[in-house]
């Protein structure tokens, strides 16, 4: 990339952020949550918190009812064709559900390409092609994986497809909606695992939204809690974890299952 | 820390392997009868384009000849000859099939994907009248449309394609709903994908497959109602007869001659058999995995 | 101690030319009292074991071997070759079920308060006012607010976990002797989550009930069961005592399990001694 970024300014922010669905009832009251280059934060919640909406309106898929989604500081103008495609290559989205975020009838290499084209990156198809190579090696799969179909893949095999393709524009951020609830325990890990690499070694900021708190303490530094819409509890991931302080979070923590002690 | 790993392909309960392979075998077998019983029809037709035994009409072979070395099926009650009939039957028949099919995927399709794409009040106002175009009876429409332009191939193909369009605008919109709530679509939106970009790359592959046995039908349903049309006097008139008006020109006859009504009827059985046959097979070529969207 | 399930090489297979088995040979027991864990991943055949058990299979699944459940007069059924209507009775009154989607267990025209009349009248005998009151008890039992309201709601009135607390209700109402519960906790929320494990316990415990608790987690297994079967690709891995299988399971895939779960939980600070244990879940 050859923009210089602000290190100070927040890549994503929502200000102040009210949102309901048509007529219905307000899903989010007032909030505002930053994202700075490189941060990585959990938002925890559990289901009718609002993070898919919080989510979505980040992603650009909706707009608050008041309030604002700042991309590097300013707000989103539809109408600006330009910023919106910078927009759209710095954020890009990683889904819950791996078997419904590939088309099935798209080989997997096209659907890692999908965004080099959509998004008007430089390069023609051998280039798309090295690239989509590169990212098949970034996410542990052979190359010859983008030949093939989806169902060629397991649960956590298409997870890192889905995530390829997230890298693929180069993002600055991801925003990934619960990523590893949908597998298996033996495969989670290895998904997390990904996800820790990706942010150290490329310094790529990730807002993680999911209701376990597991992988947000193994992902962000930063973490947010969500209740009703409304954000109770925000800090440092650690700080959080062992000093709970809104007694919702600490509901929360004494909720999650855990092992006996050895 | 270290986890080790299973192999994921164990683990996915919906690998490749473990379906279908029955199916499969049938397929193919579909696919051949299919293929041959409509491929013949099909090269009949072409021919018919390019040579025929007979002028259609010249009535020079004597009225209601059994088949013989120079009159293969006959002749009809003028004398004509019923093999060339037949032969103009089955151009008029793939033209009838394939005029149909294509009106009613591309209004269908259009429909379909403009209800499920628009907002509530568009869909809301398309599917009540989709209801509707169901619901009215093919004949009554080409009643209609003959009315209006009157009886010719062409008005039959608009009526018969008019009314399938109904049914496949119907299930496009149906699917292309549950496709476009797909994670993948959202996916490529947010990756800026135009709405025409995104038609093309995902939903017409993921709704195709399920379309095709429906035209495939229709396909055969457009040639038996072209043949009812024109057995009622709706379709194309003679010396250029459809089968239908052959068997209704017959039907007189069927004592002295049975072989100019058995012929037709025989061709159209075989038709539709072939069709729907290649349907079938089709359906599993296109889709050879079962990739079809849950 | 007497056996409550004894289940000796079960195999489900898939009807047909192709006759794939799902469950191979699987072999466990059960005893008296006792709650059993069933842990595998997505495919191991661990549903469909319950629902062997529960004599639920149909077309186009099949299964072989035995499975004895005791009625509890020294008498047993073989779910495997017993015939429909013998299973009818032992459904319910011998084995109650709950299952992950409690909407897909529950019939969604019919007012909660007269689903639950149903079992409680047919094996229980009560009537008049007697049944309304066991109605209105069945659901303060599984700890849920306003059972009058509850009563007269249908079923998509009230929240996930309510639903789910009716459906075990429902299970217990028969007194069952043996509960099979397939990830009834899957689809909740980790809060309701804690409520439903404790109350399911709770019951558990109270009656003196067996208890068969299906889940692909091993948290959540280890926290309800005293021994767990390890299950995968259709078959039995492992069996033991939880507290063997976690600290020193003998398998290898036992071991990846036990390992990947481990490091699942070390992601989260160790719990602070003496806050242990969810506060009752009574909010959702």
């Amino acid at each position: 990339m050859t923009h210089d970024h602000d290190l100070a300014t927040p890549v994503l922010a929502a200000r102040n952020v009210r949102f309901s669905y048509g007529r219905g009832a307000e899903v989010l009251h007032d909030v505002s949550l930053a994202l700075a280059p490189g941060e990585t934060v959990g938002l925890v919640g559990e289901s009718g918190a609002g993070k898919t909406s919080l989510l979505r309106l980040l992603l650009g898929l909706g707009s608050p009812t008041s309030g604002e989604i700042l991309f590097e500081g300013r707000p989103l103008d539809r109408r600006d064709t330009r910023r919106l495609l910078a927009y759209r290559r710095a954020v890009q989205p990683v889904y819950q559900d791996p078997f419904s975020s590939l088309d099935p009838r798209m080989r997997v290499g096209d659907s890692i390409a999908e965004p080099l084209r959509s998004l008007r990156l430089p390069g023609g198809p051998a280039r798309r092609a090295a690239r989509v190579a590169e990212l098949l090696e970034a996410v542990d799969l052979p190359a010859d994986a983008g030949e093939r179909f989806p169902d060629a893949f397991s649960g956590g095999q298409r997870q890192r497809i889905a995530i390829a393709r997230a890298l693929a524009p180069e993002p600055r951020v991801i925003l990934a909606d619960e990523p590893v609830s949908a597998l298996d325990t033996s495969v989670r890990m290895q998904v997390i695992e990904l996800f820790q690499r990706l942010a150290r070694e490329r310094g790529i900021g990730m807002l993680l939204v999911s209701h376990d708190l597991t992988i947000v303490s193994a992902l962000c530094r930063r973490m947010a809690v969500l209740e009703g819409g409304r954000l109770v509890e925000e800090g440092n991931t650690r700080g959080v974890l062992t000093d709970p302080r809104h007694p919702y979070t600490r509901r929360l923590l004494a909720s999650v299952p855990r092992l006996p002690a050895l | 820390m270290s986890v080790t790993v299973l192999t994921e392909a164990e683990r996915n309960p919906r690998s490749r392997d473990t379906r279908s392979r029955r199916p499969r075998r049938r397929t193919s077998v579909n696919l051949l009868v299919g293929g041959v019983l409509f491929g013949i029809i099909a090269v009949v037709a072409i021919l018919s384009l390019v040579a025929l035994p007979f002028e259609p009409s010249d009535t020079t072979g004597g009225r209601l000849q059994p088949p013989s070395p120079e009159h293969w099926a006959g002749t009809d009650r003028l004398g004509r000859d019923l093999f060339t009939q037949l032969m103009i039957g089955a151009r008029l028949a793939m033209l009838t099939g394939v005029g149909a099919v294509a009106i009613a995927a591309v209004l269908g399709v259009l429909v379909g994907l403009v209800a499920a794409m628009a907002g509530r009040w568009i869909d809301d106002a398309l599917s009540s009248l989709l209801d509707i175009a169901i619901a009215f009876p093919t004949l009554l429409l080409a009643m209609l449309v003959v009315a209006w332009r009157g009886a010719s191939l062409e008005s039959a193909i608009l009526a018969i394609g008019l009314a399938g369009s109904a049914v496949i605008a119907r299930l496009t919109r149906v699917t292309a709903t549950r496709v476009l709530a797909q994670d993948f679509v959202t996916a490529s939106r947010t990756s800026g994908t135009g709405t025409l970009r995104l038609i093309r790359l995902h939903v017409l592959p993921n709704v195709w497959p399920t379309l095709i046995v429906p035209l495939a039908l229709q396909f055969g349903g457009a040639v038996v109602a072209e043949a009812s049309l024109s057995y009622v006097g709706l379709g194309s008139p003679p010396p250029n007869a459809s089968w239908g008006r052959m068997l209704q020109e017959a039907q007189s006859t069927v004592l002295v001659a049975p072989t100019a009504a058995i012929l037709p009827g025989l061709l159209l059985v075989a038709t539709i058999i072939g069709i729907n046959l290649l349907a079938d097979g089709l359906r599993d070529v296109a889709d050879p995995t079962g990739r079809t969207l849950r | 101690m007497s056996a409550m399930l004894e289940i000796e090489n079960l195999s489900v297979h898939l009807d047909g030319p192709d006759g794939r088995r799902l469950v191979d040979d699987v072999s466990f027991d059960l005893a008296d009292g006792q709650r059993l864990g069933v842990i595998g991943e997505s495919g191991s055949g661990k549903s469909l074991t319950a629902l062997a058990v529960l004599g639920l299979l149909g077309h186009p699944l099949s299964a072989s071997g035995s499975i004895r459940l005791s009625l509890g007069d020294g008498d047993t059924v073989d779910t495997v070759s017993a015939p429909g209507r013998r299973l009818d009775g032992v459904r319910g009154r011998t084995v109650g079920a709950v299952f992950q989607e409690p909407l897909a267990s529950l019939d969604p025209l019919m007012r909660i308060g007269a689903q639950l009349a149903w079992p409680l009248r047919r094996h229980r005998g009560f009537r008049a006012d007697a049944l309304r009151r066991a109605v209105l008890d069945a659901l303060a039992e599984v700890q849920l607010p306003e059972p009058e309201r509850i009563a007269r709601s249908l079923i998509h009135e009230v929240s996930g976990g309510q639903r789910q607390r009716v459906a075990i209700a429902l299970a217990l109402a028969a007194e069952p002797r043996l509960l099979i519960a397939d990830e009834p906790t899957t689809a909740l929320d980790v809060t309701v989550q804690a409520g439903v494990l404790e109350l399911l316990q709770a019951a558990v415990e109270n009656r003196g009930m067996s208890l068969v608790f299906i889940s692909h987690d091993l948290p959540v297994v280890a926290g309800i069961a005293d021994r767990v079967v390890v299950m995968r690709g259709g078959r039995v891995v492992e069996i033991g005592d939880t507290r063997r299988i976690l600290t020193a399971p003998r398998e290898e895939y036992t071991r990846t399990l036990v390992g990947a779960s481990r490091a699942l939980d070390d992601l989260l600070p160790a719990r602070p001694a003496g806050s242990d244990g969810p506060t009752s879940g009574g909010t959702e």
